[in-house]
């Protein structure tokens, strides 16, 4: 007491203090000096003698005091949010059903924000592991408006006439089967031939060795290969030794020259190894075989639009010196995010607006529990406020809570953001890019941290402002008892009820929408009859397959000793089987009109062999299959489908048309094939696409230049009456007894081939749902919130009711109307919000209508399920009111 | 001034104990220390105020204004119960550094 009197009614300064202490001593001094004897000035000038430097004896004193309220207040002030914190968490353990609702509801806004925004931020807005990757670009023709890799003599052209636009120029082509051999069995890895300057493209040095040189990416000297470091451990151990080794692959020999890190992700041009593409003079001038995907390095300074002109610049003088292959072409560059991002970007981003939703909802959801709150205390501020606790002291007191409030959230929403992003890569399908990489993002976190702190903050201030300010006395005379009538204050709680609900029906109808499509898309038929069918990919190495007719004849002995297997009904083979990823596609035409570049039909086809068609039940519509007599020796024939056939002779019989085939070879006349067959269309990349035009043709007649381009690739088709997972095991016995060194790769059943293409929109969907379901979950809290809070306040008010008559009914009624009013404005405003934002799922829809009323109505009737629950149980609580006791409570 | 040197270590104890008796202000205190010591004891100003701050620092001493018999206002300092600690160590301390030289210096 006597310090801060001394302290508060000298209201001086320490500097001030320190002279008056000074002056005091030295005037007692003078006056003493004054007493023997000295003369007034002779004593005043001893007295300060002996004080020496008085200015720097005042100044150092000045510090020492200075410093010494500095630590008190400190002190002072840990100890009072000491006592903030320790009142704050009684009264939040003392609310503990609001306490923990609140939190819960701030942790959910958190957690489920954060994790899946974190995904987002991994898969679509995270720089590409690559120096400044805004420069790379992907280069493409496009013939007719349709993107179509690169031929040979547009990487040529690209590489030798656009280098002022860009740095450096690669072609890469995929390759899926590298058999190598020489270890204990023969094992197919997945890389990729690339040009020289691939790796300067993406301007990442390797972690050991180095790459191609010019020099190498030549044909005959290009037998050495970079490893990736994920195969490098395996294969060699980590080893640094390895640089300079051999590796045999397809029984040739490579030299190992070295490693690109982990972080060298370009999943699209092969991920274990990569060798020089090493393209021929010839392939360098042609200008047909799209076979190339190309990939730039864009000069620093030059923008993607710059390096557009100077490639549609090049496209046109193309245009002009190679008519008959580029009249019709133009090239486009593309940003190399974008291509592997694709179809993801408006997925996430509608992701993305989905969690906003729920962050409000929460938001909302906090700020009306703590309104409520703020006015079930009223009183308790108006009479702290009466006993002289000053307005600062309460309103920091409620902060402490807030903050408290916030940060317990918080930490629990930390970690389920922690847990939610862990989970949802764990259920993720293998195939959306970067995922694995997907960590909790820190501005994220710190943002949807900062908005639930805001508006804890916000909210819980709110009220003990209002107290602080309003009307003491009638605040007091009311007791925060209200009745009915006075339902003025409540209106505000009632509008975030309905802001709530609305949110929460914009978020359900999406996910709705998106949850009919997947089941809508789960019935279309895919054309064939995935059961028991199990495939299995082999490669026969160029070394010892050199000719054609040796490998249609591995190939028919193999289907032979498939077809051997026991419970195995039929043995086919294909080049590709559907819903497997990947296409081969050429241009062709009818054979009764002239064969012309630009009357191609970009056309799937596949090599078959005789019962493909039986083996995944896709029906002949007319003609035969193909049989044995197919040969190389035979009359060229194909089977189309029935798309294609109405395409080339609409209104006509095709079985008996003829086609134009696929050269033999380069600048070869194309060949006619006698169309024998047609058989029903089939699904062949994803199930919500269009059905392809697409020809068959007998493996005996394969080309030997598409041999050489497929790697002399098929595919096992067997169909069985058992599992056809338990293939896997006799399929590859029966390979080995054709050829023990021949690895099996791809080994899938139809089934699992079918449920892969759906498994990226479903997971979509299914965080969609989530989203919906955790939006559900929170309005149904608010409205259980604000309802508890209506029974509460009005307890005196039912009991007084139910002494004069009322039934429970007729409370149970008047406590859910009321707690459905809100509801029921907020579903219709709900809904008009949905119609206009649902627009943007369209293109993820499947014949469902993006207002689709089937769907609509069955969200408003979920969500006025949950609020009629949430309503009746405080509701059922009010009719056990006792009148008496209720009538007391307010006396 | 010859006890000046020793006495610096000791100021602090001695302010203390000037205090024990009840609350003073600086000049008294330097007064009661010279009186004390029958004038062989001189505080100079110079040391005595920064003595007085930093003990207020290290709360073995509290200051308060308020006012002289001649109605004048003053610092008035009061010793704290950590004052009266502090003062009972370095009187210990104090008394077992002169027990132990006594004998050496003036030997019986």
């Amino acid at each position: 007491m006597g310090r801060q009197l001394g302290a508060s009614l000298w209201g001086a300064s320490v500097g001030e203090e320190v002279e008056a202490e000074l002056d005091f001593h030295v005037e007692m001094l003078t006056r003493e000096l004054m007493g023997s004897g000295l003369p007034r000035s002779a004593a005043v000038d001893e007295a300060r003698r002996r004080f020496g430097d008085l200015r720097q004896l005042s100044d150092s004193c000045r510090q020492i005091g200075e410093s010494r309220e500095r630590e008190m207040r400190r002190s002072e002030y840990l100890r009072d949010i000491m006592h903030d914190l320790t009142v704050a968490a009684r009264q939040l353990l003392r609310a503990r059903g609001f306490a923990a609702i609140a939190i819960l509801t701030l942790a959910l806004g958190v957690g489920a924000t954060t994790a899946i925004f974190s995904i987002t931020d991994a898969v679509v807005l995270r720089a590409l592991p690559f120096p400044e990757p805004e420069r790379i670009v992907t280069l493409n023709e496009v013939l007719r408006g349709q993107p179509d890799g690169a031929s040979g003599g547009d990487f040529h052209d690209w590489r030798t006439r656009a280098g002022s636009v860009l740095e450096h120029v690669a072609a890469g082509v995929m390759q899926t089967g590298f058999t190598v051999t020489g270890g204990d069995t023969p094992e197919l890895l997945g890389g990729a031939r690339v040009s020289a300057e691939f790796f300067a493209v993406f301007a990442v040095p390797p972690m050991l060795g180095r790459t191609f040189s010019a020099d190498e990416d030549q044909p005959g000297r290009a037998n050495v290969v970079v490893l990736s470091e994920q195969l490098w451990k395996r294969r060699f151990a980590g080893d640094r030794a390895a640089l300079g080794r051999t590796l045999t692959m397809n029984g040739v020999p490579y030299t190992v020259i070295g490693v690109m890190p982990r972080s060298f992700d370009v999943a699209s041009f092969g991920d274990e190894l990569w060798v020089p593409l090493a393209l021929t003079a010839e392939q360098l001038d042609n200008r047909r075989s799209t076979f190339l995907r190309a990939v730039g390095r864009l000069r620093g300074g030059v923008s993607r639009q710059g390096a557009q002109s100077a490639l549609s610049a090049i496209a046109t003088d193309d245009a002009r010196r190679f008519p008959d292959t580029n009249a019709n072409l133009t090239f486009v560059v593309n940003g190399y995010a974008d291509s592997l991002v694709g179809g993801y970007r408006t997925r996430l981003l509608i992701l993305l607006g989905a969690v906003g939703l729920v962050l409000l909802i929460a938001c909302v959801n906090v700020a009306n529990l703590l309104l409520a709150r703020g006015a079930v205390r009223a009183k308790e501020f108006a009479i702290r406020a009466a006993l002289g606790a000053g307005r600062a002291r309460i309103v920091r007191q409620l902060l402490t809570e807030s903050v408290l409030l916030g940060a317990a959230g918080m930490t629990i929403g930390l970690a389920l953001a922690y847990w939610l992003v862990r989970g949802l890569v764990a259920i993720s399908p293998e195939n959306v890019p970067r995922l694995d990489q997907a960590r909790i993002d820190g501005r994220v976190l710190a943002f949807t941290l900062l908005v639930s702190l805001v508006c804890s903050v916000l909210f819980g201030l709110a009220p003990a402002i209002r107290a602080a300010r309003g009307n003491l006395e009638g605040t007091l005379r009311e007791g925060g008892r209200g009745s009915m009538l006075g339902a003025g204050r409540d209106r505000l709680r009632g509008l975030l009820v309905s802001a709530e609900v609305a949110l929460a029906i914009m978020l359900l109808a999406g996910a709705g929408l998106l949850i009919r499509s997947a089941i809508l898309l789960q019935r279309v038929a895919p054309g064939f009859d995935p059961r028991g069918v199990a495939t299995a990919r082999m490669i026969l190495p160029d070394a010892r397959y050199h000719d054609a007719p040796r490998v249609a004849d591995t190939y028919r002995r193999i289907r032979d000793e498939v077809a051997n297997i026991p419970g195995v009904t039929v043995s086919a083979l294909s080049s590709v089987v559907p819903m497997s990823g990947s296409q081969t596609r050429a241009g062709i035409g009818a054979a009764d009109e002239p064969d012309e570049p630009g009357r191609a039909i970009a056309t799937n086809f596949r090599m078959v062999s005789p019962r493909y068609f039986a083996a995944l039940g896709v029906p002949m519509r007319g003609g035969r299959d193909f049989t044995e007599r197919d040969d190389a020796a035979a009359p060229l024939v194909a089977i189309i489908n029935e798309s294609l056939a109405r395409k080339l002779w609409p209104g006509r019989d095709a079985v008996g048309q003829q086609l134009w085939g696929i050269r033999g070879a380069p600048g070869a006349p194309r060949p006619k094939l006698a169309v024998v067959g047609v058989v029903g269309d089939l699904h062949d990349a994803s199930l919500d696409g269009e059905v392809a035009p697409e020809f068959y043709i007998p493996v005996p007649q394969t080309p030997a230049v598409l041999w050489t381009a497929l790697q002399r690739s098929l595919v096992i088709v067997a169909k069985t009456a058992n599992d056809a997972s338990a293939l896997e095991h006799p399929l590859r016995k029966a390979v080995m007894r054709v050829d023990p060194s021949l690895p099996l790769a791809e080994v899938r059943t139809m089934e699992q081939l079918l449920a892969g293409t759906l498994e990226t929109a479903r997971f979509n969907t299914l965080l969609l749902a989530a989203l919906g379901f955790i939006a559900l979950v929170l309005a149904s809290v608010g409205i259980y919130g604000v309802i508890s809070y209506f029974v509460s306040q009005r307890t005196q008010e039912i009991g007084v009711r139910m002494a004069l008559g009322a039934t429970p009914s007729d409370v149970v009624r008047l406590v859910v109307r009321r707690g459905l009013t809100p509801v029921l404005i907020g579903a219709a405003v709900g809904l008009v919000l949905a119609a206009s934002v649902t627009r943007v799922l369209s293109a993820q829809l499947y014949r469902v209508s993006a207002t689709d009323p089937l769907t609509f109505i069955a969200v408003v009737l979920a969500l006025v399920c949950v609020a009629l629950v949430a309503s009746y149980i405080p509701a059922r609580r009010a009719t056990r009111v006792d009148p008496l006791r209720a009538i007391n409570v307010g006396g | 001034m010859p006890a000046k040197d020793r006495l610096h270590g000791t100021l602090d104890a001695l302010v203390l104990k000037s205090l024990t008796a009840g609350p003073r202000h600086g000049y008294a205190i330097a007064r009661w220390l010279r009186d004390a010591s029958a004038d062989r004891v001189q505080v100079e100003e110079g040391s005595l105020y920064p003595a007085l701050y930093r003990m207020e620092r290290s709360q073995w001493i509290e200051a308060d204004w308020g006012m002289t018999e001649l109605g004048r206002k003053a610092r008035f300092y009061r010793v704290t119960a950590k004052g009266r600690r502090q003062l009972k160590s370095e009187t210990d301390e104090f008394a077992r550094f002169v027990a132990a030289v006594t004998p050496i210096l003036l030997p019986a």
